[in-house]
């Protein structure tokens, strides 16, 4: 449904490209996860998708029609992104910051309605934030910021989720509640793609993961095909251990290498 | 469910919208001559009334003229500071006042008469200087950057006050005491023929920042995540620059430049009521015309002669705005 192809990204006065010929598409009830290393493009694939930035080549197509030709409301109301950085200087309360999930659904004088109040209700159940509704959001820890923006996203209803590291800031446990909830909601037909660090996170959540590095893909396929010692230690220029568990699922380990030289 | 937060919310509307009320027919008591609310009541009611002319044709239009000035002042703040992302952002700091001043400047020197030629000149000179602040602050197709755009502000700011005060510095002491009434805000001049003439410039650029008052929400968190929530950030920031520009002309071209409005109000209004401008903004309006009336009453009865408002704003603003600060830093 959401559909990159051979995206190329320019940021003005650099001369190495973003994003290069960049391909990529998000279906129905996938989780694709993206991993790089720092400044590979992860965030700038993000916003490429949702048709904030021009490109240089390539298109974006949502259901078919490109997302330059849509409105950014009506981006938005199929479309949800966590941006990986956002500070407000004016905080509000963590129920009026997850109601600002509906504005994209809410004609601009009409006040919000109970359709509204029920889908952030539920945002704010799935994303366990129940407990700090009437807390102002400045007063929140990383993790908590964390989910009441998550839960934000839900409000919209989206059908496509775009998550730039949105584990970042959390513990273990709500980490991989996170994933167990991101898995709940591709059952239910969501398209979800995640950009995080937590390879072996993704190693056990993804249907799908993408190696980018310096703007080009390299990298695409199962889990299982993309734990690879070669191929990751290649990607972080690090000496890479997999080790594969029990169950299956391919962990990473990174051995303690040369004297850093980089 | 009603929250503790909303309920204390709207008792800060009830609270605020109640003192501009009493504020409000307290200024129009204050005066030369002094009325008890009896025979402003009466003369309210009826034209006949013995003190009829000082209220109709005097105090009311200057009242309702420095409230919906006030109020527009503050509105303007608010959408500007959510726009520019900082709590610093109003007006006076972003040049809009002085390019707007300058405008009217100049058109008194040339020689045009009071009213619409004032105001479209003021209007001009505010969309240029809202312009130049705009462009230094999006250099090679980059995003805006809010810090710039205050820096850039101040500049031309400063740039349009070097140039009104050349140019005040070679006419005569006639032309001079007109023109610098654009400089220090006063509303000696009110009269209902000024009210209607704000009133129809006012309302279009009041209506489109309320028609933008969820984008200003988006807008405020940062670029990345409004666009997100569906927010066309380039184009809302570029309207709301504009309207906020012609509003802010069309206060200088009645009334001069008053700073401080734009900025205690809006700051004050968000810690009694949250920043969301649905609420926000008609709040702001309401609060920064009663603080502007309260002001001008001030600076036409504590001495002989009257005082620019502008510094009876700055005496009462600045307090409130530090003890304001120190209370949201604590």
């Amino acid at each position: 449904m959401l559909r990159a192809e051979q995206m190329t990204v320019r940021y003005p006065g650099l001369a190495v490209p973003a994003l290069e010929d960049v391909s990529i598409q998000l279906d129905p009830g996938n989780l694709v996860v993206i991993a790089g290393p720092n400044g590979s493009g992860k965030s700038t694939l993000q916003r490429a998708l949702l048709g904030a930035i021009p490109l240089a080549s390539g298109t974006v197509s949502l259901d078919g029609r490109s997302v330059g030709s849509r409105t950014r409301r009506a981006i938005a109301r199929s479309v949800a992104a966590l941006p990986q950085r956002e500070e407000s200087p004016f905080p509000m309360s963590v129920r009026d910051a997850v109601m600002l999930g509906r504005w994209t659904h809410l004609a601009p004088l009409a006040a919000a309605g109970p359709l509204d109040d029920a889908a952030a209700a539920q945002a704010i159940a799935r994303c366990d934030v129940g407990h700090l509704v009437d807390r102002r959001v400045d007063t929140l820890s990383g993790g908590e910021w964390q989910r009441v923006r998550l839960a934000r996203t839900l409000a919209q209803q989206p059908r496509v989720l775009l998550l730039d590291e949105p584990n970042a800031a959390l513990d273990v446990g709500h980490e991989m509640a996170l994933f167990a909830l991101l898995r709940s909601l591709v059952q239910d037909g969501m398209g979800i793609m995640v950009i995080t660090h937590q390879l072996n996170v993704a190693s056990r959540h993804a249907d799908r993961i993408v190696l980018l590095r310096r703007g080009r893909v390299v990298g695409d396929g199962a889990p299982a095909n993309i734990m690879r010692p070669d191929l990751l230690s290649a990607l972080f220029e690090w000496p890479i251990e997999v080790v594969t568990l029990s169950d299956g699922t391919q962990q990473f380990v990174p051995e303690p290498g040369p004297v850093p030289n980089r | 469910m009603t929250l503790p937060r909303q309920r204390a919310g709207r008792v800060a509307v009830l609270a605020v919208t109640i003192s501009a009320i009493v504020v409000v027919f307290v200024a129009i008591m204050v005066g030369a001559v002094p009325l008890p609310p009896r025979v402003v009541f009466a003369a309210l009611m009826s034209a006949e009334s013995p003190h009829a002319e000082i209220v109709r044709s005097l105090r009311v239009p200057r009242v309702l003229l420095a409230f919906v000035v006030g109020g527009s002042l503050a509105v303007c703040g608010a959408a500007l500071q959510a726009v520019v992302r900082n709590p610093l952002a109003e007006p006076w700091l972003l040049g809009v006042s002085g390019g707007a001043s300058l405008g009217a400047v100049i058109a008194t020197i040339v020689g045009l008469p009071p009213g619409w030629s004032v105001a479209a000149c003021a209007s001009a000179g505010a969309l240029l200087a809202a312009a130049v602040v705009y462009r230094i602050s999006t250099i090679r197709g980059r995003r805006l950057d809010s810090n710039v755009l205050v820096l850039a502000g101040v500049v031309i700011a400063a740039f349009a006050g070097a140039l009104t005060t050349i140019m005040l510095a070679v006419v005569d002491p006639f032309t001079f005491r007109a023109a610098t009434m654009w400089m220090f805000g006063g509303f000696a001049g009110a009269s209902w023929q000024a009210l209607r003439d704000f009133a129809v410039i006012a309302v279009v650029p009041l209506g489109i920042i309320a028609w933008l008052a969820r984008p200003l929400d988006l807008i405020a968190l940062g670029d990345d995540a409004a666009t997100s929530l569906g927010a066309d950030v380039d184009r809302v920031r570029r309207i709301a620059v504009v309207v906020t520009s012609v509003l802010t002309a069309a206060t200088v071209s009645a009334a001069g430049v008053i700073g401080f409005v734009g900025l205690i109000v809006p700051h004050a209004m968000r810690w009694m009521v949250g920043p969301l401008h649905r609420r926000l903004l008609p709040v702001a309006f309401v609060a920064g015309g009663g603080f502007t009336v309260l002001a001008d009453t001030v600076a036409r009865s504590v001495t002989s002669s009257e005082l620019p408002v502008g510094t009876i704003t700055a005496l009462i603003g600045v307090p409130t705005f530090a003890v304001l600060l120190r209370r949201s830093i604590r």
